[in-house]
């Protein structure tokens, strides 16, 4: 949710049907890996939802949790690691489903596109081989004898001149190569629906990496395919993404447009790290770094995250009680902080969603999602999933 | 000991490096030794001059295969040139052998990208920075600990770091102690290979800002080896950009950023992504840095070059000075007048700064 207008659009849809006009939708996403008696909380009951088309970035370092993020989306998560909350592709619940059918889906629904591409081909296997084998299992209906005329036009699309070099090997391609050759694997498959990048221009050079962004550009224009980039590059954001989220010890700090982001960021640790970036060309002065570092986001954790190394500490609050995700009355921008007051009232039970329920606060934040007005919608909406958590907190704390 | 006393205050060169080239043979298989083809070798660096004076820190920029990482370990006699010499205050490295060497690369210090794999991390801390002073039998070991804590200090980091073991720190903490492993000895000369690639943003600052701190302390001669425009611009007073194996523009860095001369210093500058939503950019630049095995005749930027002429084809241009202390290698840009231009890389009136503005 953008803008006014796309809320509004989207809000004729959703009355007809939510599940047409919502393409993705995270909800209350929480995943821990156990680690000895511990469990390592990657993420922390994330929740977003993604409309066709649009473009969005999922911003922060690492450890934040953004690649768990992306990783759970695809089903690309080892089997060790306990998932609760809900994630849905066109309606259709991706979670606890069959490893064959999540194989499908990734073929043909979600492309993913991984950062380095030298370690994604097969080294012994030829390249054209490779890009068969997609045709071969998510596209049935092409005939075998033109699979290679498919795959030069593809190949074609991202810039390449695959002529003579479908024999080649990935070693004789270079690393921009190779990158571009993976996003036409993912288009071979078929028109993917959500292509998920996860820092794809990081490995490469300036020029390559300008080379890159500018093919994802051109193909989102061209197909229409939803993005969801995870970056540590601010710069690559703001580059080519509609809206981002800022993620910090697993969880999101702050959602926004990427111009609102940018022009008036509200959770202190985006300020703090759009103040740390180093200017080109050189501003005068020092670079104003973050102190600290991040720390691994172990369970239990009390309090908000970023507290440690945040230079706008309100007191006690921020040491006790984990903000939640609310409106900060900039339209469409949302932040976890205590400095917006509406956080600390519903700070508690917007943030301490504890994941052991699978089922997410999602239908209850999707009836909200239906109220009258689009930024009033915004709000019944976290105020749906606000209560349907706390309410859960109050069972899981009374059964103790 | 060395000691720093006699250098500081006054430009002396530290290091300079004359006509390096550098190649290394590809190993050939036993069937093009049967046939005698001519032996193939990678052209890392194809004669590049560089002077670097005490207290100046000096940019080295490039992308991946341009051949900076094998500039500076030429500089620090990590790798022996195929052709040139780099003389360390004065002394030709390759007079030096064996004992010697190794006494004078107590002078040197290196910073890595992966602090990972170039730090110990099965020992503590302070018995990583203390290596240095122990290889060069410096003071004794109580001597040797105060040292190495003095490190630990400069490189911000707190004497209950010391310590620990290495795998228990963070890899921007472990940056630190290779910084501070890299400075125990008080070297006259450090080189840091993307040192900050591998940090996150928030930690890149901080270790940014350590290196201006070492640099305004010590006094000692930075060279920054970074494919990231935005981190040396901080730190460098000049810069090189390389590309495949020579240098394509050299000057005072923030004049290079203001108004590069070679068109592939501008397409670099153009490339970055500017973290502004506001000002969206297209790729300027055609393809891709070609194979350092098959370099392309004349200026090897050519085929990407949008103002290749025929001539740039076929003949190398020479790096020539285009404006006052400014230096490019480009048939296409204009020497303007009043400047009779040598071949003149760190000129000594490409001066060393007084001490850039913090």
């Amino acid at each position: 949710m953008t803008t006014v207008g796309k809320n509004l659009a989207s809000r004729h849809a959703q009355d007809n049907d939510l599940a047409s006009s919502t393409l993705l939708a995270v909800g209350s996403l929480s995943v821990r890996f156990p680690q000895g008696k511990q469990h390592l909380r990657a993420v922390s009951s994330v929740s977003f939802s993604m409309e066709p088309t649009e473009s969005v970035a999922v911003v922060g370092e690492s450890g934040s949790g953004k690649t768990t993020v992306l990783r759970a989306i695809a089903g690309l998560l080892s089997g060790q690691a306990l998932i609760s909350g809900s994630i849905t592709l066109h309606g259709e619940e991706l979670i606890g489903r069959e490893e064959a059918q999540l194989r499908q889906l990734r073929g043909n629904q979600i492309g993913f596109i991984f950062q380095d591409p030298v370690n994604c081909f097969n080294p012994s296997m030829t390249i054209g081989a490779q890009l068969r084998r997609i045709l071969k299992i998510h596209r049935p209906e092409v005939a075998k004898s033109n699979w290679d005329a498919e795959i030069l036009s593809i190949l074609g699309r991202v810039g390449i001149d695959g002529r003579g070099k479908l024999k080649n090997y990935p070693f004789e391609f270079s690393q921009g190569q190779l990158q571009r050759i993976m996003i036409a694997g993912v288009c071979l498959g078929s028109r993917p629906a959500i292509l998920l990048a996860d820092e794809p221009t990081t490995s490469l050079d300036v020029t390559t990496e300008a080379h890159v962004l500018e093919l994802l550009r051109e193909l989102r224009a061209e197909s229409g395919m939803a993005l969801l980039l995870v970056t540590h590059n601010l710069a690559v954001a703001a580059q080519i993404c509609d809206r981002a989220l800022v993620m910090y010890g697993g969880r999101v700090v702050e959602e926004a447009s990427i111009i609102d982001l940018f022009d008036h960021p509200s959770h202190p640790y985006t300020r703090q790290l759009l103040k740390s970036l180093p200017h080109f060309p050189h501003r005068q002065g020092r670079l104003s770094p973050i102190p600290g570092e991040l720390v691994a986001a172990i369970a239990s954790e009390q309090g908000c995250s970023f507290r440690p190394r945040c230079a706008e500490v309100l007191g006690e609050i921020c040491a006790l009680q984990v903000p939640g995700l609310v409106p900060t009355g900039q339209l469409g921008q949302k932040a976890a902080c205590h400095l917006f007051p509406a956080a600390s009232a519903k700070g508690v039970d917007g943030g301490k969603d504890h994941g052991d329920e699978v089922s997410g606060g999602e239908e209850s934040g999707a009836e909200g999602g239906r109220a009258e007005e689009s930024e009033g919608a915004c709000q019944a909406e976290r105020k749906g999933i606000g209560e349907a958590t706390s309410r859960r907190i109050g069972e899981a704390t009374a059964s103790r | 000991m060395s000691d720093r006393g006699d250098s500081t205050g006054t430009v002396a060169v530290v290091t300079e490096a004359v006509g390096l080239v550098k190649h290394y043979p590809i190993s050939e298989s036993i069937s093009s030794r049967l046939t005698r083809r001519p032996k193939r070798k990678v052209h890392a660096l194809n004669g590049v001059d560089l002077k670097v004076h005490s207290g100046e820190t000096v940019g080295v920029i490039g992308e991946s295969g341009s051949g900076k990482s094998t500039l500076g370990r030429l500089l620090l006699r990590l790798e022996v040139p195929t052709e040139g010499q780099v003389h360390f205050e004065g002394i030709d490295l390759a007079s030096l052998k064996g004992e010697d060497l190794r006494r004078l690369r107590r002078n040197m210090g290196m910073v890595f990208q992966n602090p990972y794999s170039a730090v110990n991390r099965r020992r503590s801390v302070l018995a990583v920075v203390r290596e240095p002073l122990e290889v060069h039998d410096i003071g004794t070991k109580s001597e040797q600990n105060l040292l190495a804590l003095k490190a630990l200090d400069l490189a911000g980091l707190s004497r209950s770091v010391a310590q620990r073991r290495s795998s228990e720190l963070s890899g921007g903490q472990l940056q630190r102690v290779a910084i501070a492993r890299a400075v125990v000895t008080k070297p006259r000369l450090i080189v840091a290979d993307e040192p900050t690639a591998s940090l996150d943003i928030s930690v890149r600052a901080q270790v940014i800002n350590l290196f201006a701190d070492l640099r305004a302390e010590l006094g000692l001669a930075l060279v920054f080896i970074s494919h990231d425009l935005g981190t040396v611009s901080y730190l460098a007073d000049r810069s090189i950009v390389l590309y495949l194996g020579r240098v394509m523009e050299t000057g005072r860095t923030a004049v290079i950023e203001r108004e590069p001369l070679h068109p592939y210093t501008k397409a670099l500058i153009a490339s970055i992504p500017i973290p502004d939503p506001h000002q969206r950019r297209q790729a300027p630049d055609r393809g891709e840095i070609p194979s350092a095995v098959t370099p392309p005749p004349g200026c090897s930027y050519h085929p990407r070059c949008p103002l290749a002429r025929p001539r740039c084809r076929t003949e190398t241009p020479p790096l020539e000075e285009k404006r006052p202390s400014r230096w490019a290698a480009c048939w296409e840009v204009p020497v303007m007048a009043a400047h009779e231009g040598g071949v003149l890389v760190g000129d000594p009136h490409a001066s060393p700064p007084a001490g850039r503005s913090r």
